[in-house]
């Protein structure tokens, strides 16, 4: 009888062990607002340190992964720098998609930095930028000029050492309404997984 | 008996002296029924008041004399009759008409002086109160929309324009009672600021006729004339409701007891807005937005001589956020003054004190809705002006007048910058035999930026029979607004706009005639003129910068001419035809085109029926806009232009005892036209309107 219930005992708590091991523990979603209101020069944001870095090469520097310079953005790669770094479109949008999103998909498109055609005042300039987060906005006519508008798509960005992380480019205005301040909220994933949960 | 007698002479002059000076009688209309309501004033005095309900009024405490008085009521001819008035009760009675053309109706604008229209020498348009609550109107620009042939509204995403005879509405001045309004953007000021419960009737000059009033009177000048303290009580409560939950609604409440009078207005205005263009989802065609305003007068006539008019009023304007940003507009307004009128004789003296202060806020949603200012615009004007009454056919006006401006933006050199200019200004009136008339005025001032400028004008008129000949010519002027002088805007470092501290006025001449029909059954005016205007200020790319830079300069001009064709035409017993047309041709000598945002043809028909009996009154209207083909502008990708189109409204309205109600069906086809900024509708809309008179609920 009480040999039944040590075995019992045992083997639910083996269970529950199990159980335990099992559950990896979920990334947490983080909010960054980057002051990208400078017309000349970029900011660099990382994910691994959860914040804007100082970059002295961008070319050859693998520390940055995300670059801003107004609604321009960069990744570290292609033709912006000598990291890994590209980003695909996931095809979701907004919170539901950003929580929807829990691997990254074996079908994604990674694009890196190519010269692209921005179309500027009536005509155009050539930025080196990410083709595909250049859809992160639209321009739309307001009174106060033009507003940018979020698109609210969902990409997937791997990073300067090639890890993954899903960001949602939410914002383009500060809290005092200035535009140039883009909020982002992303996940990243720090162990190179493909695990976006 | 001779103490007796002796008492009662002695008596007899204390009797003689206490007795009271007074005027009374009864005011009828042609059938003989009595008019309450009507307005009686004795010219020269602060003295007047109301019919009563019997249609009886009193006047007391006059100083013995020969004056003119004057009966007015609306959709009455006014009449004027001269009375000498001696010791004791003095009696008159007067019979009005029925008019729907009140020749007799007093105007301002023109001369700066009360005239009456069919006697004032610069053609005037008269837009009354009446008229506007007939067709169910709730604001001044849909007032002006409707009735000024060749002006059009255009509302640019949130902000309204106006246009008049092809001419942008910086070069329209727009005055309440004889005052500038401050917060200008590019010549248009916040027209929803203008409260429509407080009006009495909008007075409407085109060209630089009426250059006496300064700056910006070279396309015209719209004066905005406020309700006068008249009734011992008066209350109104009106509200028009439609699609949208586009709501209008205000009231007014007034007093009026001895020297002392005073009357409150309010407005307010909502409406859910909406969006004819759904590609662009964050910029709607029509914002949502809540508006207030309360206006307060107060009227003191401590002797028949000297009248103080203090008054101020707030306002405060809302847009909802449809956009990107987490911000959204609020605009605050604030003015104050004081009028005063003192009487001498046949002459009289005029002073005025003005402040108004326009204050634009970004609320910023993520911060609790905390308020950031913009831009704040002050403007302050002091005058003082002298009325000779020389003798019965000469007027000599004299004015001293200054003026200083405050704008405060962060788009201007050092954020805040400042102008003063101080004025002089002469006109003198002759009424040559019975038929001339001729005003000649000139307006000098010294501005602190760019010094003495000098605006001379004249006009004359000619009267035979029915018909009235006016000529007027005259030179206007824009000064450079203070954005102009002092911009330095730097658009995200892709190009920047500065101003120009060297900046000259621009200038206008002129010149325009008018013949004038007038019968009971029609009154009709057909004028020509002609526009010139140099040293325009436009902002052009500096060739040489280091950077991509606009600058204002004085380079451009253009001239404008037209014909202009205003008539009502009497069909049969309540039965009208009004009719206007408006002929624009301008030539911008830049490009030897028509300028930018001009229409050659528009117009506008309606046909009014209206029936009155004892307590009911009924109203119908059906009213066509005829907007001819808009030019923009010819690039390398083709000629931009607006098709002509035309729209249509309906309305009935009725009125009982105190009580009037008003439906309506407003573009009536359902006429869209989304990429047109002039024709924002969003198709067929009903509406109804409510409005109260509580002072006749008896």
């Amino acid at each position: 009888m009480k040999k039944i219930v040590y075995l019992s005992v045992a083997v639910i708590g083996l269970f529950i062990a199990c159980k335990k091991e099992d559950t990896k523990p979920a990334i947490q979603s983080q909010t960054f607002e980057i002051n990208a209101t400078s017309k000349t020069s970029w900011r660099y944001f990382s994910f691994a340190q959860n914040d804007t870095i100082a970059v002295t090469d961008s070319a050859s520097s693998n520390e940055w992964d995300l670059a801003f310079q107004r609604n321009n953005i960069k990744t570290n790669g292609g033709k912006s720098g000598n990291g890994m770094g590209s980003a695909a479109n996931s095809y979701q949008k907004g919170q539901t998609g950003f929580d929807a999103l829990k691997l990254v998909p074996d079908t994604s498109t990674f694009i890196s930095d190519d010269s692209v055609v921005v179309p500027i005042q009536g005509s155009y300039t050539i930025y080196v930028i990410n083709p595909v987060l250049f859809t992160w906005f639209t321009m739309q006519t307001a009174d106060q000029g033009t507003q940018i508008v979020p698109t609210d798509n969902i990409y997937i960005v791997k990073t300067g050492t090639g890890k993954f992380a899903k960001v949602w480019f939410k914002s383009y205005y500060n809290a005092y309404a200035t535009s140039g301040y883009v909020t982002i909220q992303y996940k990243y994933q720090p162990d190179g997984s493909k695990n976006l949960e | 008996m001779k103490q007796y007698l002796f008492i009662y002479f002695l008596l007899l002059p204390t009797v003689i002296c206490s007795q009271e000076v007074s005027i009374s009688g009864h005011v009828t209309v042609t059938d003989s029924s009595s008019v309450s309501g009507a307005t009686i004033v004795i010219k020269g005095t602060t003295l007047g008041t109301v019919t009563d309900k019997k249609g009886f009024y009193y006047i007391n405490k006059i100083k013995p004399e020969t004056y003119t008085l004057r009966v007015s009521l609306l959709g009455y001819e006014t009449l004027e009759r001269s009375i000498a008035i001696q010791k004791g009760n003095n009696y008159a009675d007067f019979i009005l008409r029925e008019s729907n053309i009140n020749l007799n109706e007093v105007v301002v604008t023109g001369t700066r002086s009360e005239k009456t229209l069919k006697n004032v020498p610069v053609i005037t348009q008269v837009i009354s109160a009446r008229q506007m609550l007939d067709l169910g109107i709730t604001t001044v620009t849909g007032a002006l929309q409707n009735m000024v042939p060749g002006l059009d509204v255009s509302q640019f995403g949130t902000r309204t324009s106006i246009t008049m005879q092809g001419m942008d509405a910086k070069y329209v001045l727009f005055l309440v009672d004889g005052e500038r309004i401050a917060g200008e953007i590019n010549g248009d000021i916040d027209y929803s600021m203008l409260n429509l419960e407080n009006i009495e009737r909008i007075e409407v000059i085109k060209g630089a006729s009426s250059s006496l009033y300064g700056s910006n009177a070279i396309g015209g000048v719209i004066n905005i004339i406020t309700k006068k303290i008249t009734e011992p009580f008066d209350a109104k409560f009106y509200s028009r409701y439609s699609k949208y939950n586009e709501l209008f609604s205000g009231g007014g409440i007034g007093v009026k007891k001895g020297i002392f009078g005073s009357r409150t207005s309010f407005n307010y205005s909502c409406t859910d807005g909406y969006d004819i263009m759904p590609e662009s989802p964050h910029d709607w065609t029509q914002n949502p937005y809540s508006s207030f305003s309360i206006n307060q007068k107060f009227e003191i006539t401590p002797t028949s001589r000297l009248s103080l008019v203090p008054y101020f009023g707030y306002y405060q304007f809302e847009r909802g956020n449809v956009s990107a940003r987490p911000a959204h507009d609020l605009y605050q307004d604030l003015n104050a003054g004081l009028k005063g009128q003192y009487y001498l004789g046949k002459h009289s003296i005029d002073f005025s004190y003005y402040r108004d202060r326009y204050n634009t806020y970004n609320v910023l949603e993520l911060l609790n809705n905390k308020k950031d200012a913009a831009s704040y615009d002050v403007i302050q004007t002091v005058r003082t002006q002298g009325n000779f009454h020389l003798s019965d056919k000469n007027n000599l006006i004299t004015g001293l007048e200054y003026n200083y401006e405050n704008l405060f933006s962060t788009r201007i050199d050092g954020g805040l910058k400042g102008a003063g200019e101080a004025v002089f200004y002469v006109q003198e009136d002759i009424r040559l035999g019975e038929r001339w008339d001729l005003i000649a005025g000139i307006r000098a001032s010294h501005h602190s930026n760019y010094g003495l400028n000098a605006a001379p004008k004249i006009s004359v008129m000619f009267k035979q029979g029915f018909l009235n000949f006016r000529a007027s010519a005259g030179t206007g002027f824009r000064s450079p607004a203070l954005k102009e002088l002092y911009m330095n805007f730097d658009h995200f470092g892709e190009w920047y706009i500065i101003g120009n501290t060297q900046l000259k006025p621009e200038s206008s001449k002129y010149i325009s005639g008018s013949v004038e029909f007038s019968k009971p059954w029609n009154n009709s005016s057909v004028t020509i003129y002609r526009n010139v205007l140099s040293n325009m200020i436009t902002d052009r790319w500096l060739p040489d910068s280091v950077q991509l830079t606009r600058q204002y300069q004085n380079i451009a001009s253009a001239s404008v001419y037209g014909i202009d064709f205003i008539s009502k035409q009497k069909i049969c017993n309540g039965f009208w035809l009004s009719t206007g047309y408006s002929y624009v041709h301008s030539h911008d000598n830049q490009t030897g085109l028509q300028l930018y945002g001009t229409t050659k043809h528009s117009g506008n028909i309606a046909a009014d029926y209206n029936f009155r009996k004892k307590n009911y009154s009924f109203t119908a209207q059906i009213y066509c806009k005829l907007t001819g083909e808009k030019f923009y502008e010819i690039t390398t990708e083709g000629t931009y232009r607006d098709r002509p189109y035309s729209t249509w409204r309906i309305t009935i309205s009725q009125e009982y005892r105190w009580l009037r109600i008003s439906t309506g069906v407003d573009n009536m086809f359902n006429l869209i036209i989304p990429q047109n900024i002039n024709f924002i509708s969003p198709g067929r809309r009903f509406f109804i309107g409510l409005n109260i008179d509580f002072g006749k609920i008896r």
